[in-house]
């Protein structure tokens, strides 16, 4: 089964998650934060992911939940890039 | 009809008289304020933010936040000590495990716990959600052997509440925090505290080992996190605040009244201009200080009844930035006392306002807890929160 994500996304998120062994598969409900994601890391990410994606998560997206586990970060990013796209 | 005073005002009447004659000596001797404990021990203060349902009074934030304010004016060091124990108790009160809260909670409201702290380690210094020595498990038990090179009050607490790595194996973010007796310890002591301020709290190094069982365990196995953000990091950055401006706003009182004082001979001219420039600008900083602590607090308050979380990025700016404004402005205020009332009323140790001492103990305020980290964290939130939602 493919991932539900491409692979860019998971080269920034691994080096966010200090606790993530390099051979461990990321699922999509892998928990960030036990997987070593902290508030800098969090900053960290975000950074690269807008660039990355040429995105701009609203302020309210930017909260504990959207960052829990790989895949609700990449519902946000997904969610504003059709919303974009719908623009 | 009969009036009845809330039971932490009256214990105030009797407490802040015991704490003001003594601060000057804890200050000169460096000793930890021994008669001061046992008058917050005797006074119930000990017990102000345990549920009253465990013989506490159950103390709203904001009370605690005036409390702390009126035992900084008389003590700073006592008042640390006490806004720390009550740090330590709502952790307690709030996440510990319920057949063991029911024991441990009204020990403490009875004044015969008093609590310290154990987050700091010598590998990680005061980086507090993080933790180096490990919880070791067997048997529904667990032991450790931790060294911490700043506990204050640490030779002469009942309790302690002690972070670990949550076991050997786990990552040093994930971190447990417990309860020890002093009975289920053995301590050394490793180093002496010998500081420029706060030379009473007695903060000394500590080599802790002990066994607890697993119902001491605080916020479960690997919870600090949750612990820390929700209620240990806002009560510190609430107290500690709240103290450096009690300090401050207790020492500028006794300054106004002594450049009032009839028949004062000598130092600044109350008619100058300049002199007028520089209590405003002390005000100034009061006045900031103290409107911006009310406005934390009171949404840290709306948070905890509604029962959110205070961790999202904006509440913890607003948190790190109390402790910020907090710790820088009131020393300013207190340097810009000495610069007015010059150099016998404001440099002198012998001076009759306690504004040499005061000046110290808040040198610590930026060093405790580190600002440089904390504007650092700070710095990377406000880059998460684009629209600037301000307290």
């Amino acid at each position: 089964m493919s991932d539900p994500w491409d692979a860019q996304f998971e080269d920034m998120l691994r080096p966010v998650l200090q606790h993530l062994p390099p051979g461990e598969p990321l699922r999509p409900d892998t928990d960030l934060a036990q997987a070593g994601l902290d508030s800098m890391g969090t900053v960290e990410l975000l950074l690269s992911l807008e660039d990355h994606y040429s995105i701009s998560l609203p302020d309210e997206m930017l909260q504990s939940s959207t960052f829990s586990t790989p895949e609700s970060v990449w519902k946000a990013i997904t969610a504003v890039r059709d919303q974009g796209a719908e623009a | 009809m009969s009036t009845s005073r809330p039971d932490h005002e009256v214990a105030l009447d009797q407490v802040l008289p015991v704490l003001r004659r003594h601060a000057s000596e804890v200050d000169e001797n460096a000793s930890f304020p021994s008669e001061s404990l046992t008058a917050l021990r005797t006074s119930g203060l000990l017990g102000s933010v345990i549920p009253s349902q465990h013989g506490g009074w159950g103390m709203s934030l904001s009370q605690f936040v005036e409390t702390a304010q009126l035992l900084a004016g008389a003590c700073l060091t006592s008042a640390s000590i006490w806004a720390m124990h009550c740090q330590q108790a709502d952790a307690l009160a709030r996440y510990g495990n319920q057949g063991f809260t029911d024991e441990i909670l009204p020990q403490i409201a009875a004044g015969q716990v008093y609590l310290a702290s154990v987050t700091t380690e010598p590998v990680k210094g005061g980086h507090a959600l993080s933790a180096h020595s490990a919880a070791l498990h067997s048997d529904e038990y667990l032991s450790f052997d931790r060294k911490a090179p700043v506990v204050t009050g640490g030779r002469h607490a009942d309790g302690f509440l002690i972070t670990l790595r949550a076991s050997a194996t786990a990552p040093e973010t994930q971190v447990s925090l417990i309860y020890a007796d002093r009975s289920q310890l053995r301590i050394e002591q490793s180093g002496d505290w010998r500081t420029l301020g706060m030379r009473g709290t007695d903060s000394v190094s500590l080599h802790l080992k002990g066994k607890v069982p697993d119902r001491q365990v605080i916020g479960g196995h690997g919870g600090f996190r949750e612990v820390a953000v929700e209620s240990y990091l806002p009560m510190a950055h609430i107290g500690w605040s709240a103290c450096w401006l009690g300090a401050a706003k207790g020492v500028f009182a006794e300054l106004v009244q002594e450049l009032r004082r009839p028949g004062r001979r000598g130092g600044p001219q109350l008619s100058s201009d300049l002199v007028r420039e520089r209590l405003a600008r002390i005000r100034l900083d009061l006045e900031l200080v103290h409107s911006y602590l009310q406005r934390v607090v009171s949404e840290v308050e709306q948070c905890w009844r509604a029962g959110q979380s205070v961790g999202e990025p904006v509440q913890q700016i607003h948190l790190n930035s109390l402790k910020l404004c907090a710790s820088e402005l009131c020393y300013r205020a207190v340097d810009r006392m000495i610069e007015l009332a010059g150099l016998s009323l404001g440099y002198s140790k012998d001076s009759v306002v306690p504004l040499e001492r005061c000046l110290r103990d808040l040198r610590s305020a930026s060093l405790n807890y580190s600002n440089e980290r904390l504007l650092t964290v700070t710095g990377a939130m406000t880059l998460m929160d684009r629209s600037v939602r301000l307290a």
